[in-house]
């Protein structure tokens, strides 16, 4: 999947004035720019194509109304994320879904000290167990977790940036990347001690 | 206690570096190092970076915008009808204004010379006041129909 550049603040700033002006196809630039990262927050969030769809829609009907109160004091590209995650997890809220799990025996993972000798990047990347083990944590983590590691490592979103579409404190942010991923190496060694 | 705190925190710090060594290095396609710690995380890095997504449909923007355009063509024809309704109740009243303005002595002299029965007077009344209650209960009534649906 392609990363698009996203668009200057300059750009930001026509895109809106050209929507709140109703330019035709403006609305539909605007969409076309931005979908990719609101698809992405609300599928990782909710995981149901159907209400992934309707969704995004409704994100984007929110954004064209109340896109006269946007006043450029975050980036757009965060702005919209705000929306498109406060969506969803209020369609979550609502499923009576928790978006964010507190294992009872901590995180569930400990600092791998001893690391497996001589690590072959090739040689794992190949192994479609592998790919499959760590593509069924993943799928195994909360949605807020998920949607966080989805937005810094695919869409390359800044630890700032994340807070400000999420809400949350940057340290918090920090913390449940951190944390994720020294679970999922923490899964990867096991089973790499199993095979082996 | 606190010796042991403090070799937690460094060996926190040691695998935070290394997680994002792994995402510089994926980022910038460099070569893989001797680390297997990094080596790991790079792993881990792909497999983030590929994740069973759900495929955007194709016209998925010009659908939205679509939607938008008639929700907004909606609007507009809702205020049209508001506009309407606003402009027929301004004739009422304007009608009402002339009719005192221009007959009102005339009606005055009228209701003073016509005798009307009491029994009718009161049958009038009795009208008259379940005609505005029935009124005022359509009215309310549309006007909570008319806030639900906005």
């Amino acid at each position: 999947m392609g990363q698009s550049e996203p668009p200057s603040i300059d750009a930001d700033r026509a895109l809106v004035a050209a929507v709140l002006a109703g330019q035709p196809k403006a609305f539909e630039t605007l969409v076309r720019d931005y979908q990719r990262l609101c698809w992405h927050i609300i599928d990782r969030m909710v995981r149901h194509p159907d209400d992934t769809r309707e969704l995004c829609q409704d994100t984007f009907l929110r954004v064209h109304q109340y896109l006269h109160q946007y006043r450029f004091e975050s980036p757009l590209k965060s702005w919209i994320g705000q929306v498109a995650y406060s969506v969803a997890r209020r369609h979550l809220e609502r499923k009576r879904i928790p978006i964010l799990e507190v294992d009872a025996d901590g995180d569930g993972f400990s600092l791998v000290e001893q690391v497996s000798d001589g690590f072959d990047l090739a040689e794992a990347s190949a192994d479609a167990e592998l790919g499959e083990l760590l593509h069924a944590e993943i799928e195994a983590l909360p949605p807020l977790q998920r949607t966080v590691l989805t937005l810094y490592h695919l869409e390359e979103v800044s630890i700032p940036e994340i807070a400000q579409i999420t809400g949350l404190a940057a340290g918090t942010i920090k913390s449940h990347l951190f944390r994720c991923r020294a679970r999922l190496r923490d899964r990867l060694e096991k089973c790499i001690g199993v095979v082996e | 206690m606190s010796d042991e705190r403090t070799t937690t925190k460094e060996s926190e710090l040691r695998e935070w570096e290394a997680q994002e060594r792994a995402v510089r290095a994926e980022r910038l396609g460099a070569r893989v190092g001797q680390d297997s710690a990094v080596a790991q995380y790079r792993l881990i890095d792909r497999a983030l970076r590929s994740p069973p997504l759900t495929p955007l449909p194709r016209n998925f923007a010009a659908e939205v915008a679509a939607r938008v355009e008639l929700k907004a063509r909606a609007g507009n024809e809702r205020l049209e009808v508001w506009l309407g309704r606003g402009l027929v109740a301004l004739l009422v009243l304007a009608g009402t204004a002339a009719v005192l303005v221009f007959f009102g002595d005339a009606l005055r002299d009228l209701a003073e010379n016509v005798t009307v029965p009491e029994a009718t007077a009161l049958r009038v009344q009795t009208f008259a006041g379940w005609a505005a209650a029935i009124a005022a209960c359509v009215g309310v009534s549309a006007a909570f129909n008319l806030g639900r649906k906005n």
